[in-house]
């Protein structure tokens, strides 16, 4: 027999905690995304480029 | 509406206004940018992995989400987590395997219908631009008043009167941005939203477990619910059927059919940040069911502590009261009265935010979709840049007039989610059939694509109103089974993959134009 609780509040507990962890990574890394999603349409650059993470 | 009290203040009132007109600022800004349709449609493919994974959480953490997902945790309890479960596990496969959605960006598609132009001819890509532009907009008819409803009990606004003016008010705030800024704005917009929204969401879970306590929320959840609360198969609560429905809808359909997914998928720059962006928004895509269900669970236990509340929430028997449109304001009220002031206006501006992000995403999603596979299409594929712009921004201001119209007069009737998921399905049932076949089996044709188009029209007789008017009890009755929601959406959702493949079989495509027969291979 499946122990509900256990599994909804382990499900939760962890995914709240890389969620938090995952929500600071964005923000900042997002941030600097905009600056060169901007730049590159100024630009008229429509090529295929290389990802943020490269 | 119930009349609750709220610790909303003027003070929340000016937090949310600066917000408001920070975001529509950002619009006029961003405005100087857009030159093309590619600009203002997939914010000229040049997305990058983290701004994607927050523009899909975004756009996708909307408030409309939340405030239905919170309704199926507070009606459902813990065991509406299985719709998380789902929401995030499949999106996460999709990362890996790039199914549907890495071959889609390969051919460069802005919308799903262009897709079916290539591979089934562009007749099919008319009538399936029509249907997808239909049920997407009839999909997001009851939004704004999701939005309003939250917006009047978070903020104590009681009367009956204030949710019709808060809509109006909600309608022309997002229709000033969109028109403005299209994708760049809408992106923009969904990343600041992501930021306040993810991180006011887990102050209000933090708050809420430290205000309930965790054994007081599994407790309530118990003698509400029963065993019903924590196991989703039980079939008293959701059932296996609802479940399959949910990884059909929630899974695969919201991370790789739905249109506004596909947007985002195409919006970004390569195919391997096209399954990087999967894989992240994994997390995003469950969180956005997870928190407010947990949010909506916390609403059932801080109300059951309330008498006056209680009586209004929970019927005689014990059990969740059966008012879709009562249960849905019990999250709002509940934050109205949790969150110390400030807090709530910090809130409540990152659940504006997801609005006006859903919102923006939508009409700018449906619009794009009439402008380039309807009425270009029909045209022969002469129309200037300028008037494709120019329709676009028409039909987004004709669309929001639509959804406020209907905001006032349909009666619900069901949960908001099951509303969602059914008017979605006429449309996703065909598209499911004609993106999965068209892809992975060269023998789908062009009859087998109307076929499975067409058979997703019968979706429309899972919604409540629907059903009375055709005494769908008489079918029940024959039947000898009460059909729920995801009985009809599995249905049909069968009989359009049977469908296509059938007509497929029986008349195959013959003498298609070299193009078609290449993306076809």
């Amino acid at each position: 027999m499946i122990d509900w609780i256990t599994v909804w509040t382990v499900l939760f507990v962890s995914s709240v905690t890389i969620f938090a962890i995952m929500a600071v990574v964005v923000t900042i890394r997002g941030a600097r995304d905009i600056k060169q999603l901007l730049r590159s349409i100024e630009k008229g650059d429509r090529e295929d480029g290389q990802d943020s993470e490269k | 509406m119930p009349s609750l009290e709220t610790n909303f203040s003027w003070l929340d009132w000016g937090i949310v206004a600066c917000y408001l007109l920070g975001t529509v600022a950002v619009g006029l800004y961003v405005n100087r940018f857009i030159r093309n349709m590619s600009d203002y449609v997939v914010a000229g493919r040049a997305v990058r992995t983290w701004l994607a994974v927050a523009t899909m959480t975004g756009s996708e953490l909307g408030l409309v989400t939340v405030m239905f997902a919170a309704q199926k945790g507070f009606t459902g309890g813990f065991s509406a987590f299985h719709i998380a479960v789902v929401a995030g596990v499949v999106p996460l496969v999709v990362g890996f395997t790039g199914f549907i959605v890495v071959p889609l960006r390969r051919l460069g598609v802005m919308t799903i219908p262009q897709y079916y132009g290539i591979r089934f001819g562009q007749g099919v890509r008319v009538y399936g631009g029509i249907l997808l532009a239909a049920a997407g907009i009839l999909n997001m008819g009851m939004f704004l008043k999701a939005g309003a409803i939250f917006v009047t009990a978070l903020t104590g606004l009681n009367e009956p009167v204030h949710v019709n003016i808060v809509m109006t008010v909600l309608i022309l705030l997002v229709l000033i941005y969109t028109t403005l800024g299209g994708m760049v704005s809408v992106i923009i917009t969904d990343y600041i939203q992501f930021v306040v929204l993810s991180f006011g969401l887990l102050l209000a879970c933090a708050i809420a477990v430290g205000q309930l306590g965790w054994g007081t929320i599994v407790g309530a959840v118990q003698e509400v619910h029963g065993e019903a609360g924590f196991n989703p198969a039980h079939e008293g609560g959701f059932g296996v059927s609802y479940m399959a429905w949910m990884l059909l809808t929630a899974g695969l359909v919201s991370s790789t059919i739905w249109q506004t997914a596909v947007m985002r998928a195409s919006s970004v720059e390569s195919e391997a940040v096209v399954r990087s962006l999967y894989k992240w928004s994994s997390v995003g895509f469950l969180i956005r069911f997870l928190l407010p269900q947990f949010l909506g669970i916390c609403a059932l236990t801080y109300f059951m502590g309330h008498p006056e509340a209680r009586a209004l929430f929970l019927a005689t028997d014990g059990g969740v009261v059966n008012n879709p449109e009562l249960t849905m304001s019990a999250f709002p009220h509940f934050l109205g009265q949790i969150l110390p002031v400030g807090i709530i206006g910090i809130v409540g501006a990152g659940m504006l935010a997801a609005f006006m992000s859903t919102h923006d995403s939508y009409l700018l999603c449906w619009a794009s979709v009439i402008v380039e596979d309807v009425v270009a299409p029909l045209r022969g594929g002469k129309m200037s840049t300028r008037s494709r712009l120019l329709l676009a921004r028409v039909l987004i201001v004709l669309i929001g007039i639509f959804l406020l119209v209907w905001s006032l007069w349909y009666p619900l009737g069901q949960d908001l989610l099951d509303y969602m998921m059914i008017s979605g399905a006429i449309y996703f049932t065909g598209a499911l059939a004609l993106l999965v076949l068209g892809i992975y089996w060269k023998g789908a044709s062009r009859v087998g694509a109307y076929m499975a188009l067409t058979a997703g029209g019968l979706a429309v007789l899972g919604l409540t109103p629907v059903q009375e008017l055709i005494g769908f009890e008489r079918l029940e009755n024959w039947l000898g089974m009460e059909l729920s929601t995801a009985h009809v959406g599995l249905f049909v959702t069968a009989l359009a993959l049977m469908l296509m493949v059938l007509g497929s079989l029986l008349f195959p495509d013959k003498g298609l134009p070299a193009e078609e027969r290449e993306v076809a291979s």
